[in-house]
């Protein structure tokens, strides 16, 4: 058994999380990586699995067909039909959740340690004999199409759905994860129930614990005989993927999507980082991209929201961040302004963008960031769920927990030259797409700024 | 009622006692609720009425300090609506000694995270970091509570950020826009009727001066309620406090201001029960909210339609969702129960969005209808217990960081100046019968003294 004590290397909170006994143990049950967190605080629990494979398991005629598959486990079995099961879970005040991304997926489940038991029993029950029924499948159809039909209600999402499949366009991450007005109605009971069989018997596993020592108690056993899983040498984890067909731009590109009566427009500015680049130097440092995305649009103090709402009170809010999964990697800044001020706001994110990329800004405000980002790495561990959800991530992008404890060295060492660096390679202007979700009017005030592509929303539902 | 509800709550913090919690955790559903809280609360209250709880929870080198303001919307005269949130802004533009731009900036210097929310009757601001910066955020926080800046030019600033603001949370968006209206008719004619952000006309008008003369009144030690939870030596840490909040005069006009306010006669609402609304909005499909009037935090009844919102809609087991999301017949969305009580009235309100093609009519009639049945057939030994369940957990959770801590202690300090008031509730929730229930389910249902509110782009 291996025990990684936190901190051991951070020199600046070493004797706080030592002293607490914030430890993480791991152990191996039939193959599977199982990573424990002790807390006797409170007599609750969190399990949660992690599956090496996530939406690129789905073909593209059936996309949101895994994101489909988990939301309907509890829907129905060959004992229990969807009101005796959400009985079943509810009664015990557990709560189930699932999560699927293009690369991974997660299920995972919390409740009073007294229930872990039976509750996990019900759990492997799901996984081992969900039936998907039919009028299930067809009732998630019709609430899924509803929801997207009605995203027009909601213009910060509509941008980001839209955004997510223009600026990855040609990548095979474009696609959402829920799936499309299109794809939907092409997901059947036989299709779920083999992704399950996939899930359940090929798919790599990982399980993540917090609780008190007792919630160990026959886990594992149950586990192993209830769910019957463990990894094998031919267990299936996601591969990289050719996305050598990305659409790669040499100026900036306009986009407004019409939507009527607006009164402010949603402003969403990125690219797609591909796999190759993903490698390069500026995006090789996890740490550094946590740290540039947080001067560039992290809190209140963050570059673009003093430009644009201090200094110019040209919104409520701005962010920006520069993610990378695995094998790819995306950048978006996001932000919103009444429709009068638009193309002043898009030109303030551009020039703010330039001077960072210039290096015009402070060594103090480097300084600041690194004291910013040394004072909440803190907080990445008071809550177990987001504990474990970061060790979770740092297994699948397959780095050491040791960088998790040494984030606070390992920032102290950039330099302004690389912030600049990172956000010139990343927000390089001219590969960057500005896309807009306003009133139709907005599209000649747009056009100043260069040619508008005019997309209707209802194709990206 | 909803603070955080917990009918059975073991706490054991590492702090303060040996003793496991799981050790008296019965195995299988509890059925007798036992109720041993354990949290380290010490309180003081200073000469100028400053109301002082301190939590040391050492896990890690962090905190959060909270401050609990009792002043929100209600107490906004004509022409200053907003006063409230504008001052949320406002507060984080400067003070005397600290002036704009230091306060977020030391605090996200320092890795933490700062911000506030203002509801009809309070206003909370909060920060999250790490302990080196006690004593700063301390003489920080004091220093905005008696010197506020409230610069011209940022006034102007925020003016504007605030109405981008009331769009972007009212005008464009149908569930907003629902609840404003809903409130505004439920709770007609009384301090709740307007909005916690403000109208237009008095955003765009409200002058300095009269933001200037609001905070003056209320924004006192007096008035406020501080809680710092995390690693701190407490005794340390009142010494800090007294230091620097002990000279801040109190405000001689705040009790005849509240005084004047808090009358139980003036939120005596009178909404037009009976009356359906049709609010033309961006909504493709109808949302609606059938609306009842509720009672103020802390009376029986509020307990009472608390557990009885909790049957009807809370997960996809619950009565409503079975009868209209998840089971046969599905006719909406989604369909949830909100008991909303606040300091001196309150409103319940059941809330859903219709699919496509489904009459708006038909479906209200329904439902009017299944309501009253459900009294027969949703209250039951095991959907009260389950609803004690989840309140448990729920109270864990919050339980689990030094913010919810702060939130849960703090909510119940400033609407009950007592942060013990949960045992209290724990006590009200387990002493609530079936037959009570059921009881109060028919009569609220049965006499349908109900409004009916509904945006949709066809309305």
């Amino acid at each position: 058994m291996k025990k990684i004590f936190l901190a051991l290397s951070c020199v600046i909170s070493f004797s706080s999380f030592a002293s607490s006994n914030i430890q993480t143990e791991r152990f191996s049950w039939d193959g599977m990586d199982v990573v424990y967190l002790a807390d006797e605080r409170l007599p609750t629990y969190m399990v949660q699995f992690y599956f090496a494979d996530g939406a690129l398991a789905d073909s593209k005629e059936r996309a949101g067909e895994t994101e489909m598959m988990f939301e309907l486990l509890s829907r129905g079995t060959s004992q229990y039909d969807q009101k005796k099961l959400a009985d079943f879970f509810e009664f015990y005040g557990v709560d189930i959740a699932s999560q699927v991304v293009h690369e991974y997926a997660t299920f995972g489940y919390s409740g009073l340690v007294k229930d872990i038991q039976e509750t996990s029993k019900m759990v492997c029950h799901m996984f081992t004999s969900a039936t998907f029924p039919k009028e299930e499948v067809k009732k998630y159809e019709v609430l899924m199409t509803n929801q997207l039909k009605n995203t027009v209600i909601n213009h910060a999402h509509l941008a980001e759905r839209v955004f997510r499949q223009v600026s990855l366009g040609g990548s095979p991450y474009a696609v959402p994860t829920d799936g499309t007005l299109k794809t939907l109605p092409k997901i059947k009971q036989a299709h779920l129930k083999e992704k399950n069989r996939y899930f359940n018997q090929q798919v790599k596993k990982r399980i993540y614990l917090t609780g008190p020592r007792k919630m160990l108690n026959g886990l594992k056993e149950i586990i192993a005989t209830d769910c019957g899983w463990k990894n094998t040498p031919d267990s299936v984890s996601r591969a990289a993927q050719n996305d050598t067909n990305y659409v790669q731009r040499k100026a900036p590109e306009f986009y407004l999507v019409p939507v009527p009566k607006a009164n402010q427009a949603q402003i969403r500015v990125g690219r797609y980082i591909s796999s190759l680049e993903a490698a390069d130097k500026n995006f090789n440092k996890l740490e550094y991209l946590n740290l540039v995305s947080e001067f560039l649009g992290g809190g209140f103090t963050s570059k673009l929201m003093q430009e644009l709402r201090v200094k110019r009170g040209l919104t409520y809010s701005a962010g920006g961040v520069i993610s990378l999964q695995k094998y790819y990697g995306r950048t978006v800044v996001t932000t919103f302004t009444k429709n009068e001020t638009l193309n002043e706001t898009i030109k303030v994110i551009q020039q703010s963008l330039a001077d960072i990329a210039n290096g015009k800004f402070e060594e103090k405000d480097v300084e600041t960031i690194i004291q910013n980002m040394s004072g909440a790495h803190s907080f990445k561990f008071e809550a177990n769920k987001s504990f474990m959800q970061n060790l979770a991530f740092f297994d699948h992008i397959e780095k050491p927990y040791n960088d998790l404890y040494n984030f606070n060295a390992t920032i102290a060492g950039i330099k302004k030259k690389e912030i600049a660096s990172i956000i010139g390679q990343a927000f390089d202007w001219n590969s960057q797409v500005v896309l807009v979700v306003g009133d139709p009017s907005l599209e000649k005030e747009l056009s100043k700024l260069g040619t508008v592509t005019v997309l209707n929303y209802k194709d990206y539902l | 009622m909803k603070i955080s509800v917990v009918l059975s709550l073991l706490l054991m913090l590492t702090a303060c006692s040996s003793k496991k919690a799981e050790e008296s955790a019965a195995k299988g559903p509890s059925t007798k609720n036992t109720l041993e809280v354990q949290i380290p609360v010490e309180k003081y209250v200073l000469e100028n009425g400053l109301t002082v709880l301190l939590v040391p929870n050492h896990k890690l080198p962090i905190y959060s300090y909270y401050t609990f303001y009792r002043v929100g919307s209600k107490f906004e005269s004509a022409g200053i609506t907003g006063a409230s949130h504008f001052l949320e802004h406002m507060m984080f533009k400067g003070a005397k000694k600290f002036p704009e731009g230091v306060f977020d900036h030391y605090i996200e210097a320092n890795g933490g995270n700062t911000n506030a929310f203002t509801t009809n009757d309070q206003t909370v601001y909060y920060q999250n970091v790490p302990v080196s910066t006690l004593d700063k955020i301390i003489e920080m926080e004091a220093d905005r509570m008696e010197n506020l800046a409230l610069n011209p030019e940022s006034f102007e600033k925020e003016r504007k950020v605030i109405l981008e603001e009331r769009k972007m949370r009212y005008e464009n968006s149908p569930g907003g826009q629902l609840y404003h209206v809903m409130l505004e008719e439920m709770m007609k004619g009384t301090p709740y009727e307007s909005s916690v952000i403000g109208s237009v006309k008095d955003l765009e008008s409200v002058s300095r001066e009269q933001i200037q003369s609001y905070f003056k009144n209320f924004y006192a030690p007096n008035n406020a309620i501080i809680l710092v939870v995390g690693d701190i030596d407490t005794s340390k840490t009142l010494k800090t406090i007294k230091k620097h909040f002990g000279s801040i005069a109190r405000s001689k006009k705040l009790d005849d201001l509240k005084a004047q306010v808090e009358k139980d006669e003036l939120f005596a609402a009178k909404p037009r029960y009976g009356k359906v609304f049709k609010v033309k909005g961006e909504s493709p499909e109808p949302i609606f909210a059938l609306a009842y009037t509720g009672d103020k935090i802390g009376a029986r009844r509020a307990f009472v339609m608390d557990i009885l919102s909790n049957i009807l809609t809370e997960g996809v087991g619950s009565y409503l969702n079975q009868k209209y999301v998840s089971g046969d017949r599905q006719i909406m969305s989604g369909i949830d129960a909100a008991n909303y009580n606040l300091e001196n009235a309150g409103v319940f309100f059941i809330k859903g969005s219709l699919l496509r093609g489904k009459d708006f009519d038909n479906v209200i009639s329904d439902l009017k209808k299944t309501l009253k049945k459900s009294c027969d057939v949703a209250i039951t030994d095991r959907t009260i217990q389950k609803t004690k369940n989840q309140y448990l957990i729920s109270a864990y959770s919050e339980l689990e960081t030094n913010d919810g801590m702060a939130v849960f202690l703090g909510t119940r300090e400033s609407l009950f100046k007592d942060y013990l008031f949960y045992e209290q509730e724990f006590a009200t929730y387990d002493s609530i019968t079936k037959a009570e229930l059921i009881a109060e389910c028919k009569k609220t249902f049965g006499e349908d003294k109900s409004v009916v509110f509904s945006i949709w782009e066809k309305n």
